[in-house]
Parts: structure tokens; C-alpha cells; sequence
């Protein structure tokens, strides 16, 4: 019973290592992080096929949420060693920075695991509040307050709606637990409140996930906050926004009306991203438009719950968490002193850390969705089981995206690989090649061997 | 089943295909430790005479007369979505390979002085795409296909962009943008393809009846993806930017072997997969060919510049390998499938022609190249046989399949073939214009006019000693293509069958829903 849910303990008990620490100010917290990190991977690597409830069945520990917590650990791990010794962040606060970090993914594991409506908003909500924090840990400067609230007011709106949509789907079902509600949905396919319910209760999803119309804090947060930050931001809370979309989310799908809504802001979300990344100049807000675009994929996969689609978003999700952090492994140690990160840092990189570039042409050109890397893969499952299940505009709409996302990626290959700069060498510290040399493989790897996670993603989605 | 989707097993004791894809791009992998770049020279020279020499066996263990696929591999690949890593060729796509891994050695030896910077890297794209290309032609799944259609286009992309001319940005992301252009559709054609089969397998597919909407659209998808790789005429404004701007090395690529990727598609994937649609959108083909013919020679005959002039004669020569195609007749596949080879070798052989000439001069105008040809002998020599081949002289591997394509379009309508009989011509102008302008022309500097050495002997006498081999005896080529080609001939219906007007209106009633 207990080795189901050890990574949520570990976790845990690093959250409660890393208060205490920080009150007696210890200075070197930083392999503690990665210590714990391993630990919580290794623990949920090991309770991948665990089966348990608790809380009265609020909180399942099944296949679905294991992966996704072995995802969120192993992404907490990553985040945690890219992230270095955090040279944009504020030195005093580094004791504090992993405590709120800690408790953000005890948040997110909390939300993967949930199976009642209620739990799965305070879920949220534990993993939303440390990274308005965190989020204004950066040095110096002070441009990030601005960002900090379009976060946290973006983000209390959104959970505002989510909360108020769970009021109407318990009206209109009687119950916050989803084992009560799923046999129910047959017989509110269109009842007005249950719909208005789920519309609702998808705020907060896309929030999360920074997916149109609510991914005006994307860009402000991205660009304001430490990049280090903003990694974590990047990956961990779209993992559990993806958990929450086939959870949750995709049981609704039959609704009246819910299927022509979600087309529509998938598509939406693809455009409007990659038509706003395409006039970037900057890394990490061209990274958040490239979010909001990918968003709109990972939706499309609700679009074939039958026809592999889940599977699908869960293999998109996955690939998309392992490239983003690979993304902004370059982008903190080409960061300067300066408030952004431009393009420009980039210039030369081919020459000064040929290992980053290449690891950096591997990333973009899977974001991309180029073969033969695992956004290639991953966009082919999705397109595969979207048009299985009869939608073929989407399609035709994601795969026109691609086009125009190639405009972006390819920008930033060319002036990694092609533009030269006579420049010393990037000072990068000694365990970033091996890393990227990892990613790089990894997204290699996934890309022409995918069998091994998808069959992790096809057990998850069966569990449900 | 049709015997085209026949499978036969390896008569090889090695995995050949997988050899010859892989042995390169394991080489360029090996190269990120090989630090000095003479060696590196060495080692992707080495690398690619291997590549070659290993592809041999497989002609000469090909049986011709088999229909269906042979030296076949196949790996359970992505069970759950019906990948397979299915690997064969057949008579088709046996010579391309054949070609391509001829050329490998070729590439290395035009960029031995010509790249001067960054030549490791250099040469680990050259051994890339020579691994990616193999991939394109003997990749059945068609995933994998499209896996190596796509991958191509990175290396290929830092080919021109890193080492091209003055203006190779530009060029580059045009090329990119291009290429993705069309193979977004690729992609929706071969993801249709998949929810009508449940399969990605290409033999699979062979037994699939589409219904005529779906094969009309099929075709049109499939189309897009390869005319923009061909390139045809409303889609050709890549070419010229990118030979232009490519080196050498990647000029012969582009030229020998990358447009016949779209032709090759063509044939492979348009002809037996959407037959009916074939049968019925060919006449719209072969206009677009004629243009293509016509255009394509009127553009060359103005070009100042040697490598856009031969990047015209390219859109001229691809339009008369679609023309073979859209006639749909046997002499018109064999005058096409020849034509593509001769192409790859002849226009190869032009560029790598004018890469010297660049190395000597640094200009490709033909004005500054002007009479330079009469104090080089050994470079005119090898000149004259390109340009004759060019411009199909009888003698010349080109004039074989030229003939072919035209004797198809005469047997296909006299009209057709009248429209095309000024393309040979034009031909004819626009080659004699640069051979006498290089070689007894006036206005270029004479200090430049060093003779091939002999690297550069050896990199222009193997494709011309094909030329002429192809020109006289092309009865092994043929042989090969032959039994391939009449099945799929087979497969197309006697007349059109797909109202094309209705399906179009249809359009406006809803789309395959």
C-alpha cells in the first residue's frame, strides 16, 4: 500500500527537508534536490504498476497516475539538474526556492492522482500558489512582479471559473467523485448545466496548460521570470494538465457540443501560437508561443478517445515535457545578465559548444514535429487517431501548423548552426554536455523507438 | 493480391539494404570524434566507396524477372500502430539506389578542396544524406518513407546554408520551406492512407480499393508532395535558388538524386495507388510537363550564370521524366526511368563541371568563365560529353531515354509530341551556348585555366564512362524496370473513370466527411 504512493512521500518529506534547511539557512541545498529527485523517479519507476485507493477513493493510485508520477518526478529531477546553481534566481532565496518547488509537484502529483473534483482543485491550487513565488525569485532587475501578477490573476481567474464549474457538475451530477459521475454521463449528454460544468471546470485546464484563451501569461512569465524557473514552469504543471485532460476531461467528450468547442480552441491554439512565436526574437517567449501551439495538439487527442487518441496526448504530453526542459537547458547557460534572452546569445553556438547546438538542433527540430525525433512521432499517433476518429479538419489544420512552426525552428537552428560568432567558449558547467548528449539521444530515441512508452501511455489509459 | 506487393526473401546472407542506409550515417557519427580534417576526408571517401560496393551485390543478385519486392526486410517496428521497418526494392527503385550510392564517392571528391571550412561537419551532412537518400528509395513502410523523405531535409539544409554562396540563407530556407510545403500533404495522404488500410505497410496497401473521391484526393495530396520536389513548373522557384547557391556537393545531390525522389514517388506511390485517378488527372500532367519542357529550356537559354543555367535544364529535363510518366505507356516508364538515371549522371557531371570551374575562377557567370575551356583539355572533353549527353546526342545515355519519353508521347497523341519536339531543340541552344561560350568564348582570365587533376578525373570518369555505356547499351536498365513497369501499366483502367468537375463541386458540399 505505502509503495504506491512513495514519490508523493518522498516528495513530501523533501518539501519538509528543504523548510527546515532553508530556516537554518543552509547554503548548499543543490545536490539534495538531485538526491531527492532520484529517489522520488526511482520510487515511482518501481510503483508503476501499483493499484490503490485512499481518502475514501479521492485520491487512485493506478497505472495512470503512476506514470504521470513517474513523468512529474522524472521531470522534477530534470528540471532540478538543469537548472544548475540557479544564476538568475535570488542566492538568498535558493533554500526557499526548492522548499516552494518541492511542494509545487507534490501539488501536481496530488492533481494526477485525484479522482474527485474537489481534491483535484486543491491539487492545483498547492501546485499554482509556490510558482507564483517562485516565479518573483528572480535577481536583480524587478520587470518580473509585473509577471508574476498576470500569473497569479490569470491564474486565480481561471481557478475561479474551474471551482464554479465544479459547483455545476455537482448539481447536475450530486457528486465531486468521478466514479459516481462517469456511469451518470450518459443520461446529461445534453444537459445545458452538466455542459456549462465542463466548460467551466476547462478553464483551469487550460491555464494550466497555457492553451488559448488562456494563455495570456504564458509569454509575460516566460520572458519575466529566472529561466530556471521558468523551466519548471514549462514542463511539470502541463504534465498535470495533460493528466487532467484524459482524465477528466475526455470522459465528457460525448457531450452535446463539447467536441465542436474543443476543435475549435485546439485549432485556435495551434494557429494563434505558432502565428505569434513566428514574430519572436526572444527565446524563452518564443518557447511560450511554441507552448501555446503545442497545447493545441496535446487537445486534439480528446478529439479519439476510441480511436488511441489518449494514448496519444499522453505520449505528446510526455515527449513534450523531456523537450522543453531539453529546450531550456540551452537557454539557461546562453542566459546573460541581461533581462532577455535573444535569439542573438544563440549566434555561433555550433562554435562555442558543439554538443549544446546539436543537442538545441535535435529539440527544435522535434518541436518542429520533424522525423526522425519523437515530436514526429508523437504528432503522427495523435494525426493518426484524430482523422481514425473521422475529424478530418483538425488535421488538415495541424498538419498546415507544422508548416508554419517550421518558420520559428528553423530561425533558431540557423543561427545556432549556421551564423558564426567569434566568441570564447561557452562556460558551461561539467554536467551539462552528458545531459544534453542524454536528451538529445532520448528524443532520438523516442522518436524511432517509441514501443516502449507508448505501451507505458496504452497501460495508463487503460487503468481508467 | 497483386504481384506487385509479392515479398521475397533475401537471396543475401546480410541485412544489404539496412547496410547500405546505415553504414553511412554510422559514419558520420563516427566522425564527431575524428578531429583532423584530412582524415575525415579520407574516412567519408572510404565510408561511401564501401556504401557503393556493398549495393553491388545487389544487382547482381537482383532477379528481374520476380515481380514484387526483393532483398526484403521486415521488423515489427511500432506494433500498436502498424509500423514495420519493411525495407525492398524492386526493378524501379534498384537502379536509383544504384545511382545513389554511385554518387557518394562523387559528392566527397567535388568537396575535397572546394570545403574549406568546417569540413568535419561537412562531411558527416554528405554521408547523412547519402544514408537518408538509400532510406527514401528502399523504405516500403510509409512512414519510414516519409521518416527518410523529412530527415533529409536537416543535412541538406546545413549543406546549403553553412557552405553555399553568397546567398545560401535564403536559398536554404526556401528549400526548406518548399520541400515542407509539399510534404505536409505527403503527410495527410499517407495518414488517409492509414485510416482507409490500417496499415502503413505499401504492399498492403496494393490491394486497397479507395473509392474514387478518396483516390482523386489521394492523388492530388501525393502530387503536391512530389511536384514540389520534382520540381514542376508552378513549383520549380526553389531549384534554381538552391543549386545556385548549394556547393558542389550539394548541387550533384540535389540534382542526381533528390528531384528523382519526386518522380520516384510518382511512379511508385501516384501510378499504383490511384490508378483510376491517374488514368483520369494525367492529361493535366502532361500539360504541366509540356510547360515545364518549354519553360524550363527558355529559362535556361537566358542564364548568364552556368549553375542556374543547368538548374533550368534540370526543370526542363524532370518535365520530359513526367511527361514519360503521364503518358502512361510502356515506352514512356522506360524513357522516364532512363531519363532519371541519365539525369542523375549528366547533370551530376555539369555540376560538378562548373564547381571547378568556380574553385578556379570564383565566379560562376559564364562571361568570366569565357574561353577558358580551350587551354583545359581534359576539362573540355569531359564538357563536351556532358553537354552532348545534356542535350541527348545520339550516342549519350540521354538520348535513349529522351527518345523513349518522346516515342511515348508520339503514341500517346501526335499533339503532345509536336508540343515537346521544341524542348529537344532547346536543348540543344542552350547547352552549344555555354560549351562554346566556356570554350572559345572571349573574356576570361586565362591565368585561371588550370587542367583537371587527378581527383578531379576521378570524380568526372566514372558517371562519364556510364553515359556512354548507358548510350549504347541501356538493355541492362531496362531489363531490370521492364516486368515492374508492365504490371503497374497492369494495374491503370483502359479509360477515365473519375469525374473530376463533380468531385470538385462536391467540395463545397463537404469534405470527406
Amino acid at each position: 500500500m505505502l509503495n504506491g504512493i512513495l514519490p508523493e512521500v518522498i516528495i513530501s518529506g523533501a518539501a519538509i527537508f528543504f523548510f527546515i534547511s532553508a530556516l537554518f539557512e543552509y547554503k548548499n541545498p543543490y545536490p539534495w534536490a538531485i538526491g531527492f529527485g532520484i529517489t522520488a523517479t526511482l520510487a515511482s519507476l518501481l510503483s508503476l504498476h501499483a493499484q490503490h485507493g485512499f481518502f475514501h477513493g479521492a485520491f487512485q493510485v493506478d497505472s495512470f497516475s503512476r506514470f504521470f508520477s513517474f513523468l512529474i518526478c522524472g521531470s522534477f529531477l530534470l528540471a532540478c539538474v538543469i537548472a544548475g546553481k540557479l544564476r538568475q534566481t535570488d542566492q538568498e532565496k535558493i533554500g526557499e526556492f526548492f522548499f516552494f518547488v518541492s511542494v509545487g509537484t507534490l501539488g501536481l502529483l496530488l492533481v494526477t492522482g485525484a479522482t474527485e473534483l474537489l481534491t483535484l482543485f486543491i491539487g492545483l491550487e498547492i501546485s499554482s500558489y509556490p510558482l507564483f513565488i517562485v516565479a518573483s525569485y528572480r535577481k536583480g532587475l524587478g520587470f518580473q512582479f509585473e509577471s508574476v501578477a498576470k500569473y497569479m490573476v490569470f491564474g486565480a481567474v481561471s481557478m475561479a471559473f474551474m471551482l464554479y464549474g465544479i459547483t455545476y457538475l455537482y448539481g447536475a451530477f450530486g457528486s465531486t467523485f468521478l466514479i459516481d459521475i462517469i456511469p451518470a454521463i450518459p443520461d446529461h449528454l445534453d444537459d445545458s448545466m452538466a455542459v456549462l460544468g465542463v466548460i467551466f471546470f476547462m478553464a483551469g485546464l487550460l491555464y494550466k496548460l497555457a492553451a488559448f484563451p488562456f494563455h495570456f501569461w504564458a509569454p509575460d512569465v516566460y520572458a519575466g521570470a529566472a529561466a530556471e524557473v521558468v523551466a519548471y514552469i514549462a514542463a511539470l504543471p502541463k504534465l498535470a494538465a495533460v493528466a487532467l485532460l484524459v482524465r477528466v476531461a475526455s470522459m465528457f467528450m460525448g457531450m452535446e457540443g463539447l467536441v465542436p468547442v474543443f476543435t475549435i480552441l485546439s485549432i485556435l491554439s495551434m494557429t494563434l501560437g505558432n502565428l505569434m512565436a513566428l514574430a519572436q526574437t526572444e527565446l524563452k517567449r518564443l518557447l511560450a508561443y511554441s507552448a501555446v501551439s503545442h497545447a493545441g495538439y496535446i487537445m486534439l487527442g480528446l478529439l479519439a478517445p476510441h480511436d488511441g487518441g489518449l494514448t496519444a496526448a499522453l505520449f505528446y504530453g510526455a515527449v513534450y515535457a523531456v523537450m522543453t526542459l531539453a529546450a531550456f537547458l540551452v537557454a539557461i547557460q546562453v542566459a546573460g545578465e541581461e533581462h532577455d534572452i535573444p535569439l542573438e546569445n544563440l549566434r555561433g553556438l555550433w562554435q562555442r559548444s558543439p554538443m549544446l547546438a546539436i543537442m538545441l538542433a535535435i529539440t527544435f527540430v522535434s518541436l518542429a514535429g520533424l522525423p526522425p525525433t519523437a515530436g514526429f512521432t508523437g504528432k503522427l499517433f495523435l494525426l493518426t487517431s484524430v482523422w481514425r476518429a473521422g475529424y478530418f479538419w483538425p488535421v488538415l489544420a495541424a498538419v498546415l501548423n507544422t508548416l508554419l512552426g517550421i518558420f520559428y525552428y528553423l530561425k533558431v537552428i540557423k543561427i545556432s548552426l549556421v551564423g558564426s560568432r567569434d566568441d570564447r567558449l561557452l562556460a558551461t558547467p561539467a554536467h551539462v554536455r552528458p545531459l544534453a548528449l542524454a536528451l538529445g539521444i532520448l528524443l532520438l530515441f523516442l522518436g524511432l523507438l517509441p514501443g516502449s512508452l507508448l505501451d507505458l501511455a496504452g497501460t495508463a489509459i487503460e487503468s481508467l | 493480391m497483386t504481384p506487385l506487393a509479392t515479398l521475397h526473401q533475401s537471396t543475401l546472407s546480410y541485412p544489404c539494404l539496412s547496410l547500405i542506409i546505415f553504414l553511412p550515417i554510422i559514419g558520420a557519427m563516427v566522425l564527431a570524434i575524428i578531429k583532423d580534417e584530412e582524415t575525415s576526408r579520407w574516412f567519408s571517401l572510404i565510408i561511401l566507396t564501401l556504401a557503393f560496393f556493398f549495393s553491388l551485390p545487389l544487382y547482381g543478385a537482383f532477379q528481374p524477372m520476380l515481380p514484387g519486392f526483393q532483398f526484403v526486410e521486415n521488423h515489427s517496428w511500432i506494433s500498436s500502430y502498424g509500423l514495420s521497418y519493411l525495407l525492398g526494392v524492386d526493378g524501379i527503385s534498384l537502379p536509383l539506389v544504384l545511382l545513389t550510392t554511385f554518387l557518394g564517392p562523387v559528392t566527397v571528391l567535388c568537396s575535397w578542396r572546394y570545403i574549406t571550412h568546417r569540413v568535419r561537419e561537412c562531411m558527416a551532412c554528405l554521408l547523412l544524406t547519402q544514408g537518408i537518400l538509400t532510406g527514401v528509395f528502399v523504405a516500403l513502410d510509409l512512414v519510414l518513407f516519409y521518416f527518410f523523405w523529412e530527415a533529409m531535409l536537416i543535412p541538406m539544409f546545413l549543406l546549403i546554408a553553412i557552405w553555399g554562396g553568397p546567398r545560401r540563407k535564403y536559398a536554404a530556407i526556401k528549400f526548406v520551406l518548399y520541400t515542407l510545403g509539399g510534404s505536409i500533404f505527403l503527410l495527410l495522404a499517407i495518414v488517409g492512407l492509414y485510416v482507409q488500410a490500417g496499415s502503413f505497410s505499401y504492399p498492403a496497401m496494393l490491394s486497397l480499393h479507395l473509392s474514387s473521391r478518396w483516390e482523386f484526393w489521394l492523388f492530388i495530396a501525393f502530387l503536391i508532395g512530389f511536384a514540389v520536389k520534382i520540381p514542376m513548373v508552378p513549383l520549380h522557384t526553389w531549384l534554381p535558388a538552391a543549386h545556385v547557391e548549394a556547393p558542389t556537393a550539394g548541387s550533384v545531390i540535389l540534382a542526381s538524386v533528390l528531384l528523382k525522389m519526386g518522380t520516384y514517388g510518382l511512379l511508385r506511390f501516384n501510378l499504383t495507388l490511384a490508378p483510376a485517378a491517374s488514368v483520369s488527372l494525367a492529361p493535366f500532367l502532361i500539360v504541366f510537363s509540356v510547360i515545364a519542357i518549354l519553360y524550363g529550356g527558355l529559362l535556361s537559354l537566358a542564364q548568364q550564370d552556368m549553375k542556374k543555367l543547368i538548374a533550368y535544364s534540370s526543370v526542363s529535363h524532370m518535365g520530359f521524366v513526367t511527361l514519360g510518366i503521364s503518358v502512361l505507356n510502356i515506352q514512356g516508364f522506360q524513357g522516364a526511368m532512363l531519363q532519371m538515371i541519365n539525369h542523375g549522371l549528366t547533370t551530376g557531371g555539369l555540376f560538378l563541371l562548373a564547381g571547378m570551374l568556380y574553385e578556379r575562377t570564383h565566379s560562376r557567370a559564364l562571361q568570366d568563365n569565357a574561353g577558358l575551356g580551350r587551354l583545359m583539355p581534359g576539362f573540355v572533353f569531359f564538357l563536351g560529353l556532358y553537354s552532348l549527353s545534356s542535350l541527348a546526342f545520339p550516342g549519350t545515355a540521354s538520348f535513349v531515354g529522351e527518345f523513349l519519353c518522346l516515342s511515348g508521347a508520339f503514341s500517346h497523341s501526335y499533339r503532345v509530341g509536336a508540343w515537346v519536339i521544341p524542348g529537344a531543340l532547346l536543348a540543344a541552344a542552350y547547352m552549344f551556348r555555354m560549351f562554346l561560350t566556356v570554350t572559345w568564348g572571349k573574356g576570361g582570365d586565362p591565368r585561371y585555366a588550370v587542367d583537371i587533376n587527378i581527383r578531379e578525373w576521378a570524380s568526372l570518369l566514372p558517371p562519364a564512362v556510364l553515359v556512354i555505356l548507358f548510350g549504347f547499351y541501356p538493355a541492362p536498365l531496362l531489363r531490370m524496370m521492364n516486368p515492374v513497369l508492365e504490371e503497374i501499366i497492369a494495374r491503370l483502367p483502359a479509360e477515365k473513370t473519375i469525374d473530376i468537375a463533380a468531385l470538385i463541386t462536391r467540395l463545397l458540399h463537404g469534405f470527406l466527411n
